[in-house]
């Protein structure tokens, strides 16, 4: 078997035991690696309705074909687990070292099972399992753990973590690896928290075959060339941090909770801004040659603070809770980094209580003296260490918006900025109709990534201001190419630098396996792939009723900005959801009927997994 | 900045005048190749994307390589133009004076 070891390793904390699964070549062919993978893998071994924190839900990390391939961007890795915040499918992607270092490990997919009693450290050194006592982790932030395991077990073994978030289950708690990169979305740090799991230590082993080492090394060459031309502009000067201004002109940066689209400090928490006063170096994943990441660090007076940013944490921990000072969003990204949490859902959150605060029904007696103002930039930090430790009113916030707004009430559920309760990324629905639609179709939740559906509303092809019902083959489309990209995986920073994405992926695909595929097949493994997805979430009870944005998006106009009194109705979301279900060919439901699973090839799998479920 | 310094055909606009006066927003790499946040030119009521990016380049001549192609003197690939921030120019545009053309990366999201 070429590029692939065709099997899993299965590791049960409860026991104390593993044990290795073949998977079929067919399988790989199906769902190839990644986040396709995996939703095979979350199907057949997640016991339908399982609670998210019971020990029987898996936490599943999948690598790829391409990982070990030194194509760039290739050194990538999916997580997948039962999602804590959605009860659905959770699937969170991250990068570098250890990618490679759990594919040498001898499995495409490390499946991990139970819940230890006690803090454990698993480590898998040359492919033998072991488990040793944590306790001494517990409480240590992810760089603190990685630092500690590696001391522990060797300078060059790679290390996946949770933070503090993680042990106490806050419900967007991530896994941090490799020097504080994140599966930030979905809550997959939680789920590891609930198994007492605190790190994992990965080294050593030995990749598959590649089919073609000299045809994928040309065409690796020529990869690489690419991806320093146009394509990938952007993430090579200023990174995705170039979002904030821009956005802000388009009328597209959410702020203050979604209450506005434009910030009036968006300069002082631009790209821009960070690159000309804060920025300290770019800094590569394994096998990179983009470089996009931009490490920052703080300027003021106080404690020095250096790390990542994004342009997801600069909105959510900038513009979304009014703060308008870059060292304070660089100290609030880089402790939620510290913490493992998700910057995304942790800003959204807070953002929600300040609304609610400002409109009393969050009071100071339940913020313990906090004057959680939108601005407030010691607040959002105080919030951020009270959420870290569940402590006063972080263990609400640390429950995720959705169950926070239900618990407190007064109709604050309007204001809870989330779809199917993972919190919205930084991209204002109503002024980007076709990324409305692909917010509220997503089998994962409110997720930017897994549709790239803004591509449309940022070009020519669409009236982003306006809906109509072409848009459903454009968010299926944009789906599919992410499906198949982030199974692969290639990096999302790399797909324009594609002049044929179908045809050039599925080259590479039958060099590094010696399977042959077609262009044509391998879109149609994207389809697949998000059909397995959704069938997952239909078992787990998802309904028509969960395709939807939040209150807010479907009832109020905008008020500022170049949308100015442009909303976007009930009437107008659910004629592109029939859309999107139409050309999808499901029912007017949403339902997958049994004839596409058939054409997918779907049926006979999701039986066989039924009848080995465990 | 004068339009009619620049082999630019003039053709009247919307408003019947021959140019217009507007403002030209810088973003990202553009904006650190320029050093300006933006800049005002005089630029042909309709005026096609191509002409836009030669009218700013004869501007800002620091613009070619970075963000305009410097053999053809198009807006490269990475970046393109929006106007008003609400459309985004393909082919050609109709400009009234005190509209805004935002030039910014192309690569939308992340």
């Amino acid at each position: 078997m070429y590029g692939y070891h065709g099997r899993a390793l299965i590791v049960d904390l409860s026991a104390k035991s593993t044990e290795w699964e073949a998977i079929p070549e067919s399988i790989l062919r199906k769902f190839i690696g990644g986040t396709g993978l995996g939703a095979y893998l979350l199907y057949r071994h997640c016991p339908a309705g399982v609670d998210p924190f019971h020990p029987d839900n898996p936490l599943i990390f999948v690598g790829s074909p391409l990982v070990g391939s030194r194509l760039t961007t290739s050194s990538k890795f999916a997580v997948l687990t039962k999602s804590p915040l959605t009860g659905m499918i959770g699937d969170s992607l991250s990068s570098s070292f250890i990618a490679v270092e759990m594919k040498k490990s001898g499995c495409d997919a490390l499946i991990i099972k139970g819940r230890s009693e006690t803090p454990t450290l698993l480590t898998i050194l040359d492919g033998e399992v072991n488990f040793h006592d944590a306790s001494r982790l517990m409480g240590l932030d992810t760089f603190e753990t990685e630092t500690k395991v590696k001391k522990q077990i060797g300078h060059w073994t790679r290390v996946a973590c949770i933070g503090p978030a993680g042990e106490r289950m806050v419900r967007y708690a991530s896994i941090a690896n490799d020097g504080g990169r994140q599966a930030g979305r979905t809550g997959t740090g939680a789920v590891m928290g609930s198994k007492n799991l605190k790190a994992i230590g990965v080294r050593g082993g030995s990749l598959p075959d590649v089919y073609d080492p000299d045809g994928l090394n040309e065409v690796g060459r020529d990869l690489s060339r690419r991806s320093l031309g146009p394509a990938t502009e952007k993430y090579r000067t200023l990174g995705t941090l170039a979002n904030v201004a821009v956005f802000d002109a388009l009328g597209t940066l959410p702020t203050r909770n979604f209450q506005q689209t434009t910030f009036e400090s968006a300069q002082e928490v631009s790209g821009e801004e960070f690159h000309e006063t804060h920025f300290v170096k770019n800094s590569h994943c394994a096998n990179c040659t983009i470089g996009c990441e931009k490490i920052v660090v703080t300027t003021d007076g106080g404690t020095k603070k250096q790390g990542r940013m994004e342009y997801e944490s600069a909105f959510a921990l900038g513009s979304l809770v009014g703060v308008g000072d870059p060292n304070a969003v660089i100290r609030a990204s880089t402790f939620c980094d510290e913490m493992g949490m998700d910057t995304i859902s942790a800003g959204a959150t807070i953002a929600w209580a300040m609304e609610s605060f400002e409109r009393g029904l969050i009071t100071l007696a339940d913020t313990g003296g906090i004057d959680l103002r939108f601005g407030n930039a010691e607040a959002v930090i105080e919030c951020l260490q009270m959420i870290a430790k569940r402590d006063g009113i972080g263990n609400l916030l640390a429950e995720g918006s959705l169950r926070a707004a239900r618990s407190v009430g007064g109709g604050s559920d309007a204001w809870a900025m989330q779809v199917k309760g993972l919190e919205m990324p930084g991209y204002e629905p109503r002024s980007l109709k076709t990324m409305a639609l692909g917010l509220a179709v997503s089998t994962k939740g409110a997720c930017h990534n897994r549709s790239s559906a803004y591509e449309a509303d940022f070009s020519a092809r669409v009236d982003r201001f306006s809906a109509d019902d072409a848009r459903g083959q454009i968010v299926m489309d944009g789906e599919d190419f992410s499906a198949v990209l982030d199974s692969l995986i290639w990096c999302k920073f790399l797909r324009k630098a594609f002049d044929d994405f179908y045809g050039e992926s599925a080259a590479v695909f039958q060099q590094i396996t010696g399977y042959p595929i077609t262009p044509d097949e391998l879109k149609l493994a994207g389809e697949r792939i998000n059909n397995m997805k959704k069938l997952f979430n239909i078992r787990e009870g998802w309904v028509r009723d969960d395709d939807t944005l939040p209150g807010r998006a479907l009832s109020e106009n905008l008020v500022d900005g170049v949308g100015k009194g442009v909303g976007l109705s009930h009437d107008d979301l659910d004629m592109m959801i029939a859309g999107y279900y139409r050309v999808r060919g499901w029912t007017f439901e949403g339902d997958i009927p049994a004839s596409k699973l058939e054409e997918l090839g779907l049926d006979m799998i999701v039986q066989n997994a039924e009848t080995t479920n465990v | 900045m004068n339009a009619d310094n620049l082999d630019i055909t003039l053709t009247r606009g919307p408003d019947n005048s021959a140019t217009v006066q507007i403002t030209v927003r810088l973003f990202g790499t553009a904006r650190r190749a320029a050093g300006l946040t933006h800049l005002e030119i005089a630029a042909p009521a309709r005026c096609s994307e191509r002409q836009l990016a030669r009218l700013i380049q004869s501007s800002i001549p620091s613009l070619v390589g970075p963000v305009i192609d410097i053999d053809t003197l198009r807006l490269k690939t990475s970046h393109t133009f929006n106007l008003n921030g609400v459309a985004f120019i393909d082919g050609e545009v109709e400009l009234r004076s005190g509209d805004e053309i935002l030039l910014f990366s192309s690569q939308a999201g992340g």
